[in-house]
């Protein structure tokens, strides 16, 4: 059934970006942070979990040390850099961050060598039906994602702590009038974002690459989902996955994948140069 | 020395320093082997392309992340140009006038009181790594991935002897950087943080923006026309995201808004770097990355001290 | 804006030190043999560098063991292209102007070997770039003479196409009449000229072309193109598409089936790095190249024990190839030298270089006077537990003339 086919390939793929960009969403989303580093934080999250797999443990286990790994190097990466900076300038952070990608994917090269390395699918199966094969682990990756989407939903805008969040986002100093600790408030949500993004790494790396090249693609796809999204909401960042994956899964089956991906890169820009301040605030 | 610096008026402290760092160039020209002044006029070239962009973002505010574009479309234009027989003076005018369209758009459509600094950025990053990949995807005209090689300098001259002329060039691209600037100093500076207290004056902050992006363009344009001949070849990495963001630490090491500090970090950058990635390739990103995140972390404002009283961040 | 003006002396002084140091030349340049190799060492063909230094490094000592070259010892200098061709015509400038190389190795793209090849061919210095591709070893300018300073060691697609599709045909294919190909590649020249020969000469062997298509290699996202190609309906499917995109590629279609569906083969896409990367989803990919670490002969033995007691940490699955390449290259480019009694003296080198024929690693190599190719042996080979096993030896191949040069 071709109907199917097309509707599964086009879920999967928003759902690898949804799953990849979530993390950014959290701090460039909502707190206007710009980390160039995302790409490189899913990547460290992708080459943790090769580890763990090569010394025998289960995937699960991988996903999550990938997730603490990544969320401790944001940690460090916000109490140096970015904490500080933060509210200064927009420019600091984005050369800030972008700094320590090129440490995190030098040190990987210089420690792990310049070729990638794999992470082996964990369910390992496919199957036929209507006479197209899918992928089970694919599909189950389209179930996080809608898992991780309604979570975040749940927890961002139907929620005190994320009323709170949204309160800092809109008036940082109104919010610390009224108690709120925003210093802490902004670190969790950097320390969330970088789980996030290790854990996507994880994830991810069964069906992508792995070397230390490879952070920029997860950075331009991610930066791309949440700037077509708006930015503000998390139905935003499921209908810019839906746009930028599904979008381009779909131009890519049925004229060309070069197209597909030029068409994406110019909707992007065409966004950029023509939307309104109210979504990109300073 | 010192009280001779002293003596030249405040106004044209940029275009003197400037030209000393031409004349240093032009006098190692005359002894150094030709490798070494490959090297030199590459950092010249992005020398200027610094101060280009310097100039729409200390004393414009716009942030422009796609420096690399007239750069690189500059290479394009004099390369096509050479190989068609048409003479290279009119590559690097068909260059200026070429990018100066192309950035006085961008500025055009992307820029306004609406929006915000990163987000034209933004675009202009995305708009040049979209450049790359019409380059990669475009074989007959411009080579595709293999780009175009055998870009040779004009008149048969050799690479020594175009080295004069290309100092040339760049230093009248660079007087017209620094007159620019310092000619309409108090306009700009003025449009940049105070809009609307600029357009009760009569003059119209977007237009401003967009002549600032026309001539950036056009110098980004030129240098880039100008210099293809010593690497010898036009390629589509030269629009990839990497080349731009050097430009931004140049800018971030030398003192955004100063001119002439991006132009001199990105000549001592880019010599550096040559030097480094030369013997010690294994480390030469590791240690710019480190550099990048000392000078955000402990001179935000930039390496080079200055104090440009009327400047806010 | 006023600037710290006790700076300026300060910068002037770090400037000319700078411009001093540069210039400081490399000692005892003018006795020794300076082979000068070109190799990224950083950007998406660094493993591709690492390999080259690797194979040219063993030849260098072997060199030097054996008494140097004309009474010369030999010196390996590397310098880091950056997978750019900008950089690498930079490195190129030095690596002559300041190393004083005697002789040129490179690179790891072909934008990289066509920027090089003007500013070794204007100095005199003989250039062997080593990357397999369309020939780029014409004259400047004049693409029906040869170049008098630059040959290409590795292979052409019209030395390896034909040959590979016939053995497929028999081997794989069991001689199947009806065989129905789907050519994949990455959007830039290689793949395109590769494919454009090979849909000719699938056309030719009556092979049905159910498919030719390109996506850029940046693409993360393959399942509209395995899609298409399974539902093509195609029996055998050549790729083009190297590193890492062969990784995603592959590790996609094996998700979606398409290994059960069609025969994966490819140029490129299964070379040494992207066999690496993919881990065990290469496992049972044919492939086509001119070496294997598993070759059974007396030069191949030498130079896997070599390789295995200078570098005991590589495991290198799934072999040295790239390091047996530039380690064949500078053997017989030094064996030239010899053979022409001088180390400075291009046309002595070219005369002696263009009569070569050599047993090495990878076989019997002969350098093509026609079109300085290295005429050498191809070989089919399968993917099996990421070691490229042998399944047949596709004889010495040769490229005609000067056919597709791709120098301006």
């Amino acid at each position: 059934m071709i109907g199917l086919q097309f509707f599964i390939d086009f879920m999967v793929a928003s759902s690898v970006l949804l799953i990849a960009a979530m993390g950014l969403f959290l701090v460039f989303g909502l707190y206007r942070v710009v980390n160039m580093a995302h790409g490189e934080f899913v990547l460290l999250g992708g080459y943790v979990a090769a580890q763990m797999q090569s010394t025998g443990a289960p995937f699960a286990v991988c996903v999550l040390a990938a997730a603490v790994v990544v969320g401790f190097a944001s940690l460090v990466l916000d109490a140096a850099l970015i904490g500080r900076q933060r509210l200064s300038s927009s420019l600091t952070p984005l050369l800030a961050t972008w700094g320590v990608g090129l440490l995190i994917s030098q040190g990987i090269r210089l420690i792990m060598g310049p070729t990638g390395v794999s992470v082996t699918d964990p369910v390992g199966r496919s199957f036929e039906f209507a006479g197209s094969v899918y992928s089970v682990y694919q599909l189950i990756l389209v179930f996080i994602a809608i898992i991780l989407a309604l979570s975040a939903w749940i927890l961002i805008h139907r929620t005190k702590i994320g009323l709170r969040v949204r309160a800092q986002v809109t008036n940082e100093t109104l919010s610390e009038l009224h108690g709120v600790n925003t210093r802490l408030q902004f670190s969790t949500a950097f320390f969330i974002g970088g789980m996030l993004a290790g854990a996507a790494g994880a994830l991810l790396a069964p069906l992508a690459a792995i070397n230390p090249s490879s952070g920029s693609s997860f950075s331009i796809s991610s930066f791309m989902v949440v700037i077509m999204g708006g930015m503000n909401h998390v139905a935003g960042q499921v209908s810019g996955a839906l746009v930028m994956g599904g979008g381009r899964n779909l131009i890519g089956t049925f004229s060309s994948v070069t197209i597909a991906t030029l068409a994406t890169l110019l909707i992007v820009a065409l966004i950029l140069a023509f939307r309104g301040k109210d979504d990109l605030v300073d | 020395m010192i009280s001779l610096i002293r003596a030249i008026p405040q106004k044209y402290m940029n275009h003197a320093l400037m030209v000393c760092v031409l004349i240093i160039a032009l006098l190692i020209g005359f002894v150094a082997p030709e490798y070494f002044v490959v090297m030199l006029s590459t950092a010249v070239a992005f020398g200027v392309l610094a101060a280009a962009t310097d100039l729409c973002f200390g004393s414009g505010g716009i942030l422009n992340l796609g420096p690399a574009i007239t750069f690189g479309v500059g290479t394009y234009v004099a390369a096509v140009f050479q190989k068609l027989g048409i003479p290279y003076i009119f590559g690097i005018l068909s260059a200026a006038v070429i990018g100066a369209i192309l950035f006085a758009g961008f500025a055009w459509i992307g820029l306004s009181r609406r929006r915000s600094t990163i987000q034209f950025a933004l675009f202009t990053l995305v708009a040049s790594v979209s450049f790359e990949q019409i380059a990669i995807s475009n074989y007959s005209f411009l080579g595709g991935s293999n780009g175009l090689a055998n870009v040779v300098p004009p008149f048969g001259l050799g690479i020594q002897d175009y080295f004069f002329v290309f100092l040339l060039i760049s230093a009248t691209l660079c007087w017209l950087v620094v007159e620019c600037e310092s000619r309409f100093d108090s306009i700009l500076i003025l449009q940049r943080d105070e809009p609307e207290k600029a357009e009760s004056l009569g003059f119209d902050p977007k237009s401003i923006k967009v002549g600032l992006m026309f001539l950036s363009g056009l110098v980004g344009g030129a240098v880039g026309a100008a210099f293809v001949p010593f690497s010898g070849i036009a390629y589509p990495a030269q629009f990839a995201a990497m080349p731009n963001l050097l430009v931004l630490v140049w800018i971030a090491v030398g003192g955004r808004g100063t001119i002439f500090g991006p132009f001199l970090a990105a000549v001592l950058l880019t010599m550096v770097q040559f030097e480094i990635g030369s013997t010690n390739s294994d480390v030469y990103l590791f240690v710019m990355g480190m550099l990048f995140v000392f000078v955000v972390a402990f001179f935000p404002k930039g390496l080079l001290p200055s104090h440009l009283h009327r400047r806010r961040d | 804006m006023r600037l710290d003006l006790k700076l300026v002396p300060i910068l002037t002084l770090l400037a000319v030190l700078l411009s001093v140091s540069a210039c400081w030349r490399s000692a005892d340049s003018d006795t020794e043999f300076v082979v000068g190799l070109l190799a990224p060492k950083i950007g998406v063909m660094a493993g591709h560098g690492e390999s080259m230094e690797m194979g040219a490094a063993i030849a260098v000592a072997q060199l030097n063991e054996e008494g140097g070259v004309n009474g010369q010892a030999v010196k390996l200098v590397v310098l880091d292209t950056q997978s750019d061709p900008g950089v690498a015509a930079q490195r190129a400038r030095e690596i002559i102007g300041r190393n004083k190389a005697n002789i040129v190795l490179g690179t790891g793209l072909s934008s990289e070997t066509l920027a090089v090849i003007p500013i070794t061919t204007d100095a005199g210095v003989p250039f062997i770039y080593s990357m397999d591709g369309e020939l780029k070893t014409c004259a400047i300018g004049d693409s029906s003479a040869v170049s008098n300073a630059v040959w290409g060691a590795g292979f052409t697609e019209r030395m390896i196409v034909e040959p590979f599709l016939k053995e497929l045909r028999s081997n794989v294919l069991d001689g199947a009449e009806d065989v129905k190909v789907y050519f994949l590649g990455g959007d830039y020249v290689y793949p395109r000229s590769t494919n454009e020969f090979a849909r000719s000469v699938a056309e030719e062997m009556g092979f049905q072309v159910v498919g030719e298509e390109y996506v850029d290699v940046s693409t993360t996202d393959y399942t509209p193109v395995i899609r298409r190609i399974s539902s093509s309906n195609a029996n055998l499917l050549i790729v083009t598409n190297p590193g890492s995109a062969a990784a995603i590629f592959m590790r996609q279609a094996l998700q979606l089936g398409l290994d059960q569906e069609v025969a994966i083969t490819g140029f490129a896409t299964f070379a040494q790095e992207a066999v690496a990367e993919m881990g065990d989803v290469s496992q049972g990919a044919l492939y086509a190249n001119r070496y294997s670490d598993l070759l059974e002969n007396p030069q191949n033995e030498a130079f896997v024990e070599r390789f295995r007691k200078a570098y005991p940490e590589k495991t290198l699955l799934p072999g040295p190839t790239v390091a047996a390449g530039s380690y064949g290259t500078l053997m017989i480019a030094a064996d030239a030298y010899r053979r022409a009694g001088r180390n400075d003296d291009l046309n002595l080198f070219r005369e002696a270089m263009n009569t070569a024929d050599m047993q090495l690693p990878q076989g019997r190599v002969q350098v093509n006077p026609e079109n300085q190719i290295f005429d050498q042996h191809m070989y089919l080979l399968v993917v099996n537990n990421q070691k490229y096993e042998v399944l047949a030896d596709l004889g010495m191949q040769s490229h005609p003339g000067l056919a597709g040069c791709s120098v301006p």
